[in-house]
């Protein structure tokens, strides 16, 4: 138990050291204020009041022991002080985009909730977003812009510059380049920190203007996107509250206990009411306390799982032949390719009993008037997995309901095409159907490869023309991509100008030259819409910029101007933005603000079906001359991960287990990791094991271990659980700041390969060894 | 009097530990001192999950022993609350408790306990931890309201002691 905190009697204990809270955590703890001091220089501004720790603190000890003792409770500033509260959304890049009410007092955001009317946040934020005030105003806020003055990489020194100083460094080193390099020795990098709709993607017409070397943003949902149109393209999506009626919740690959905890009580409404729940994925997740069924098959089998539970229903009759008929193409093509897939052919692959098959398929038909099947982010993030999106959607025209797939809701809030002015964008890069591309681009897991001199085909050679400068905002690479090992040789280069923008000294912002400080959602005004809720959220601007933040519309004005571009896209205001989010929208900007959200009503199967399919057959396609002039194959196939036992049996031999790496319920992505209590919460970095796999390599549970791959090593404790993983199957999670855990972030060993689908990333196709430290 | 207290539907608490980081975030408490901790689905991996804080028990062991009268329980609803400028961070309260409840604060050098809230309470709120839960298995009510909705006073992992606690559980099976 560590010294600094008291548990509460009564609760088990359950870590291998029997502590509840890490030493760890606390050692890590100590170690940000380290970097905070360090990076920052004692620059990084002035540091807030902490008001709300403040009346507690101020307790008044002189009177102790002579008053009577007061029986009120705990009376904290921040609830009894009059103030407005006002609507924010959590413009992470997250399922449940939370409807957040703040309070300000005298312009300073004392405290936040989960917005009570909204039904899908019903008042709760999650586990992460608790401490959202302390996170605004900590002490390793970048607030000013700042120059590298050390070294880069952990330890680096910085020193604080005028935005003057910042403005004109950045575009005279940038037009230099352009006129001894041209312009495609420019890049920039961004993901999702930051999920609006206006912010997200404002900065990009920047570089479309420059002619920069293009970077295709992939790190997420591509295997999904990209394998929409053969089957369906986008189609109706029932609402999350609507998990509440159903009969049947499939929960595959997919954690909502980690990554959309919202939905949680949608399903614990469902299951209370007889509903039942099956779940298919290497480790037992929360929803499995629950399920009638935990298919815990090897990472990466999806297909052949989803190819047996087809041929178990076509051969038992149980397929809905009439929407077949009329509502679908290619079902011959189907049925000959799933027919290999007997159900003892798919245990073997997928290392279940072959009676789950027809378990699953009996549980999928009897109830297919009213199921939903929910898949999970991490099925496409793999080498296969765009065809494992697929071969579980086609099961859904196979018992004659589409509409009960459920991967993202389709609000529409988060687009953004028109606040990145993409009809500026008038390059050809890759898509499906071809490799052609007119500049230079590279999609995001191939980031290491662009910034340290790869060729890597047609339109990828950064051999010839090294990346000199990159932009990264919106991202933290050195937390979220693949194969970080390369990410970092390519950030460490001395003769890369390297600018980022953030709010934090994240693990990427040591290796820039110029650090640039961004706001937070509560310092401007931002659009938002979720994927997992069918809810466009407004997030009013509740509190100034702290320090000399600047957001991204501000700095694509600066940026813009300063290189000399005139285009009105270097000129646009909040007003042009609010137009751009709200155009073809049925409510009005008034709307949105009184009520902080508005409800966009999903299209019901009746409608769809009138329109029919979003595909040029109009019709469910099982097979498609699309996905054969593509991926050359007219309907699915099952391929195994090429990083797997049949595919890679040397690298096998060497690393035979399959990692998988998970969100961890306390962080998101590249965000939270400098948290304290999202740390302390974490606790321990963990390898979980398989149980005979340990005893195998003669590991139990605590052990300090090694995690290792080719590309690189991880510490971490060993955690043993019964049941857990799957034999052949590790885990540890991903998201964390090795300044902060001590030890190495999961994208050590990750591949950076590109997945079958939108040249997406593949982190969970990765195989390591692990043994004692 | 209607004595308040918690309930816990353990069958559907998820280990998200949301209520354990809400509470100390409404108490403005440095990170690592917690009046309320769960069980974490990472950690213990698998269910039944459980989150404590203070039971706010009919007989209250931290009252007894509190030698400056800090440690009040309330006539009204029976909350046990804490008086932080009558405390003189002895933390007698802290070995008395059978459930280890007080929490030592470091920014003032007294003791912090969870007090359900009660400035929300009175104002018509929910406790933090309660407003937090997302998947809304924690909540509060009188005694006999949570005995009524089916609520037992030993759940997994939690016995009844001396002190009478104020804690109910919806049973798992």
């Amino acid at each position: 138990m560590a010294q600094e905190t008291k548990s509460i009697e009564g609760m088990p204990q359950t870590t291998p050291g029997g502590g509840r809270l890490s030493r760890r955590g606390f050692v890590a703890g100590s170690a940000l204020a380290g970097l905070a001091v360090g990076a920052m220089g004692g620059l990084a501004a002035c540091t807030p009041k902490e008001q709300a720790a403040e009346t507690q603190a101020a307790a008044d000890a002189d009177s102790k022991g002579n008053d009577e003792a007061k029986t009120t409770g705990y009376q904290y500033e921040a609830e009894t002080s009059e103030g407005e509260w006002h609507h924010s959304a959590c413009s992470r890049n997250c399922f449940d985009t939370c409807m957040i009410m703040s309070k300000v007092v005298d312009g300073r955001l004392v405290q936040v909730c989960g917005d009570k009317n909204n039904p899908y946040t019903a008042g709760g934020l999650c586990v992460k977003t608790q401490n959202y005030v302390d996170y605004v105003y900590r002490e390793d806020r970048i607030l000013y812009p700042m120059k590298r003055t050390g070294t880069k990489g952990p330890g680096c020194t910085f020193e604080r510059i005028s935005w003057d100083e910042a403005i004109k460094t950045i575009t005279d080193t940038w037009k230099q380049i352009i006129e001894e390099n041209g312009a495609e020795a420019i890049t920039w990098f961004r993901y999702q920190g930051n999920q609006g709709a206006i912010h997200r993607r404002c900065l990009e017409p920047l570089f479309f203007k420059m002619g920069a070397t293009y970077h295709e943003a992939s790190m997420c949902n591509n295997g999904y996107v990209f394998s929409l149109p053969y089957t369906t393209g986008s189609i109706t999506v029932m609402r999350a509250e609507d998990i509440a009626n159903k009969d049947l919740y499939i929960s595959w690959s997919h954690n909502p206990a980690a990554g959309s905890l919202h939905t949680m009580k949608f399903i614990k409404e469902m299951h209370k009411a007889g509903g039942k729940i099956a779940v298919v994925n290497p480790m037992r997740v929360p929803e499995c306390e629950w399920a009638d069924l935990h298919v815990q098959l090897l990472p990466g089998t999806d297909g052949a799982f989803a190819m047996g539970v087809a041929k178990y229903l076509i051969d038992e009759g149980k397929i809905d032949q009439a929407f077949i008929d009329e509502w679908s193409i290619g079902y011959e093509d189907y049925a000959k390719s799933v027919a290999e897939w007997s159900a003892d052919k798919v245990a073997a692959e997928c290392g279940i009993p072959a009676e789950q098959v027809a378990e699953f398929a009996e549980l999928l038909w009897e109830n297919r008037e009213n199921a939903c099947l929910k898949t999970g982010l991490q099925l496409g993030r793999r080498n296969n997995g765009g065809m494992s999106h697929i071969s579980i959607k086609l099961l859904t025209g196979l018992i004659g309901h589409p509409e009960c797939y459920f991967n993202m809701t389709s609000s529409g809030g988060y687009s953004t095409g028109a606040a990145a002015n993409l009809d500026m964008f008038t390059e050809t890069v890759p898509t499906e159907a071809s490799d052609e591309s007119t500049i230079r681009n590279y999609s995001s897991p191939a980031l290491g490869k662009a910034l340290t001199g790869v060729n890597y085909g047609e339109g990828h050679d950064f051999e010839t023309n090294p990346i000199r400068s990159i932009m990264i905002f919106g991202g933290n690479p050195m937390v979220s991509n693949p194969n970080q090992n390369l990410v970092r040789k390519g950030l460490e280069r001395e003769d890369l100008f390297t600018v980022v923008h953030d709010i934090f000294v994240t693990p990427t912002v040591e290796y820039a030259d110029i650090v640039l400080p961004a706001p937070t959602f509560f310092e401007y005004e931002e659009f938002n819409g979720g994927y997992g809720h069918n809810y466009d959220c407004f997030n009013e601007k509740v509190i100034e910029p702290l320090g000399e933040c600047k957001d991204n519309l501000e700095l694509c004005n600066l940026l813009g101007q300063a290189m000399g571009y005139d285009d009105d896209v270097f000129n646009r205001t909040y007003d042009d933005m609010r137009a751009i989010f709200l155009d073809g929208k049925d409510y009005t900007y008034d709307d949105l603000v009184k009520n902080g959200w508005y409800d966009v009503e999903p299209k019901t199967w009746e409608a769809q079906l009138e329109e029919g399919f979003d595909t040029p057959s109009k019709k469910f396609q099982f097979a498609s001359d699309e996905l054969e002039a593509d991926h050359d194959t007219r309907t699915v196939v099952y391929t195994p991960d090429p990083e797997s036992k049949s595919q890679a049996p040397e690298l096998f031999a060497k690393y035979p287990l399959a990692l998988v790496n998970p969100s961890a319920k306390e962080f998101l992505n590249g965000v939270f990791g400098n948290m304290d209590d999202n740390n302390l919460l974490f606790s321990e970095s963990y390898v979980y094991l398989n149980a005979d796999d340990a005893k195998e390599r003669g590991i139990a549970d605590g052990d300090e271990v090694v995690v290792k791959n080719d590309r690189g090593t991880l510490s971490r404790i060993a955690r043993i659980v019964e049941g857990l993983m799957a034999p052949g199957v590790a885990c540890t999670y991903k998201s964390t700041w090795p300044a902060m855990t001590g030890v190495e972030n999961v994208n050590c060993v990750t591949t950076d390969s590109q997945a079958d689908f939108g040249r997406g990333v593949a982190f969970q196709s990765c195989l390591v060894e692990v043994a004692k430290a | 009097m209607s004595q308040m207290g918690f309930l816990l539907d353990q069958k559907y608490c998820i280990g998200c530990q949301t209520c354990q980081a809400a509470c100390r975030a409404r108490h403005g408490l440095t990170p690592g001192v917690y009046p309320r901790q769960a069980t974490s689905s990472q950690i213990q991996a698998k269910g039944p999950y459980i989150s404590l804080a203070c039971n706010h028990c009919n007989n209250p062991a931290c009252v007894d022993v509190c030698p400056t009268g800090a440690v009040q329980k309330r006539e009204e609803d029976g909350l046990v609350v804490h008086d932080p400028e009558v405390c003189i961070g002895c933390y007698s309260c802290e070995s008395a408790c059978p459930y280890g409840a007080p929490q030592r604060n470091d920014q003032n050098d007294r003791m912090v306990k969870c007090d359900m809230c009660a400035a929300r309470l009175d104002a018509g709120e929910d406790p933090a931890c309660v407003a937090a839960c997302p998947v809304k298995v924690l909540t509060v009510g009188t005694i006999e309201e949570l005995e009524k909705q089916g609520g037992v006073a030993e759940g997994e992992g939690f016995t009844v002691e001396a002190t009478d606690p104020n804690i109910r559980f919806i049973p798992m099976a």
